[in-house]
């Protein structure tokens, strides 16, 4: 398909991004050229995206600094090399908007955005971002302060970015999830309401994320992303219907192949008819009950285990997040958290390099330093493996032959 | 005199509730299990016995407002004008009426 640019030297021809549509999973580049119909900006982005495919190289200048008045976060500069080429994405600058929790919309809600994005930018967004934003690609300086306001007569504000506390996102938890073991949705709304200063206002050395996913199978993936991960789990014992576990059993599902020999503990036990499971040790992996959802649910004893660390590759490699406090009940959360995570700012804000997020920093003062600087007393959940430490085992290997 | 409206900020994000379905708040953290019925469709049961079915649709992620209003109208046609997006960025149609599940597939 050839692009008509009345404006630009667009060459109009994109063969290798035509590439791209073809395939059963839908296109982003047919969603690029369906906002070119009537968006210039779109129509430049297909032309220097298909340059930079030609050249194998991109095109778009490192950052630059734009915003709102009063913030100092939430719109992220961009501005293309090949401006002169392509003058309609010479500024393309991106907005994050602060998405509700749990990305419920209505049709009216996501239609006001979409008008307010039609008469203000490229019309083309990301639904979501990696941070769980609504992602607004591409506008230009002026532009910025009229989309702010209408987006805030709408309801919506603008999400974090650079050095700040970055948008929380959370999952689907009690919403519909029988396995939220918190309510992940209102718990990630308050601390975005708590932290709005922090959000808007960059003032840490680097930037600092929060997940929260309401059971372990971690539907945000805030073990790998969030310096300070917050994950739903039991104390108790995993609840077990052993009608529906016949069922299941009945329905063809192995339960000694699919549940019993895949758990990483081994702490189930099937004999024909009946599940045992030695909950003492269970590690919490949720195999088993994803398997059987109708038969096996979390316990009745719910709240989070609290875990400091993750972060992506970027500057000195990928890092999990891991423990802080074992389990913090449910209705307990919100209080810990805002009393855990002024101590963790503080002790970051003082001893932080710049561009030093909190799990390098724990690396770099070691995990007895940083505990005793926010003032956590050590427990032995704070161990990467327990259970692989060959300690603990010593006395039934002392008699092995080495 | 200055007529300009009130410039608003730091009014975060819309309230966790304030988009979801009346038969989500009625059920809310009263899940009891779910069946995946077929790819991509699911159907939450629900303690008070109530059942809410998802039908999951891909996404490229990066999506046009044109293709936003399409989803807003099969949100309006098939479930009362609400829709969530999941964390891997694919689109959800939350439907009270297993009926309606096949059409909106067809129409996907």
């Amino acid at each position: 398909m050839a692009i008509k640019n009345e404006d630009s030297d667009c060459s109009c021809k994109t063969p290798l991004l035509d590439e791209l549509e073809k395939g059963p999973w839908p296109s982003f580049v047919k969603e690029i050229k369906s906002a070119a119909e009537s968006s210039k900006s779109a129509r430049d982005l297909l032309g220097q995206l298909e340059l930079s495919y030609e050249e194998k190289k991109g095109h778009w200048k490192h950052g630059g600094l734009v915003g709102v008045l009063g913030y100092g976060g939430g719109v992220i500069g961009r501005y293309s090399d090949v401006g002169e080429q392509f003058p309609n994405v010479a500024h393309f600058h991106t907005l994050r908007v602060n998405h509700p929790a749990g990305w419920f919309y209505t049709s009216a809600a996501l239609r006001t955005i979409c008008d307010i994005w039609e008469r203000h930018g490229s019309g083309l967004t990301n639904m979501h971002g990696s941070t769980g934003d609504i992602i607004l690609l591409g506008t230009t300086t002026p532009e910025l302060e009229p989309t702010f306001q209408e987006l805030a007569q709408a309801g919506f504000d603008l999400g974090g970015s650079g050095s700040s506390m970055r948008t929380p996102s959370c999952c689907v938890g009690m919403a519909r999830c029988e396995w939220a073991c918190y309510d992940a949705m209102k718990l990630c709304y308050d601390l975005t309401m708590a932290y709005q200063d922090e959000m808007h206002r960059p003032p840490f050395p680097y930037k600092f994320k929060l997940k929260c996913s309401a059971c372990p199978n971690d539907c945000v993936a805030s073990i790998a992303r969030a310096d300070l991960s917050i994950i739903g789990t039991w104390r108790d014992d995993i609840r077990v219907d052993d009608a529906e576990v016949a069922k299941y059993a009945a329905a063809g599902v192995s339960i000694q192949k699919h549940v019993c020999d895949l758990c990483p503990t081994k702490c189930m036990e099937w004999d024909g008819k009946n599940l045992a499971i030695d909950n003492r040790n269970c590690v919490r992996c949720m195999h088993c009950i994803n398997v059987m959802p109708k038969a096996l649910r979390p316990g009745s004893d719910r709240g989070a285990v609290i875990m400091i660390g993750g972060k992506a590759p970027i500057m000195q490699g990928a890092l999990l997040s891991s423990v802080l406090i074992p389990f913090v009940p449910a209705a307990e959360l919100m209080e810990t958290l805002q009393e855990l995570i002024g101590r963790i700012w503080d002790f970051w804000n003082e001893y932080g390099n710049n561009r030093e997020r909190v799990g390098e920093l724990v690396q770099r003062v070691g995990l007895p330093v940083f505990l005793d600087g926010i003032g956590l007393d050590p427990v032995p959940e704070m161990i990467a493996s327990p259970r692989d430490n060959p300690y603990i085992y010593f006395q039934a290997r002392r008699g092995a032959q080495p | 005199m200055n007529t300009a409206p009130k410039r608003i900020t730091d009014i975060g994000p819309p309230r966790y509730d304030k988009y979801l379905p009346p038969l989500i708040l009625k059920n809310y953290g009263q899940w009891k299990f779910h069946e995946n019925i077929a790819p991509g469709i699911y159907c939450h049961v629900a303690e008070s016995g109530d059942r809410i079915y998802t039908v999951r649709a891909g996404s490229p992620r990066l999506l046009s407002v044109g293709t936003l209003r399409v989803f807003a109208n099969l949100a309006d046609k098939y479930c009362g004008g609400y829709l969530r997006f999941t964390s891997r960025n694919n689109v959800e149609f939350l439907l009270d009426d297993s009926a309606q599940v096949e059409p909106l597939r067809q129409e996907l």
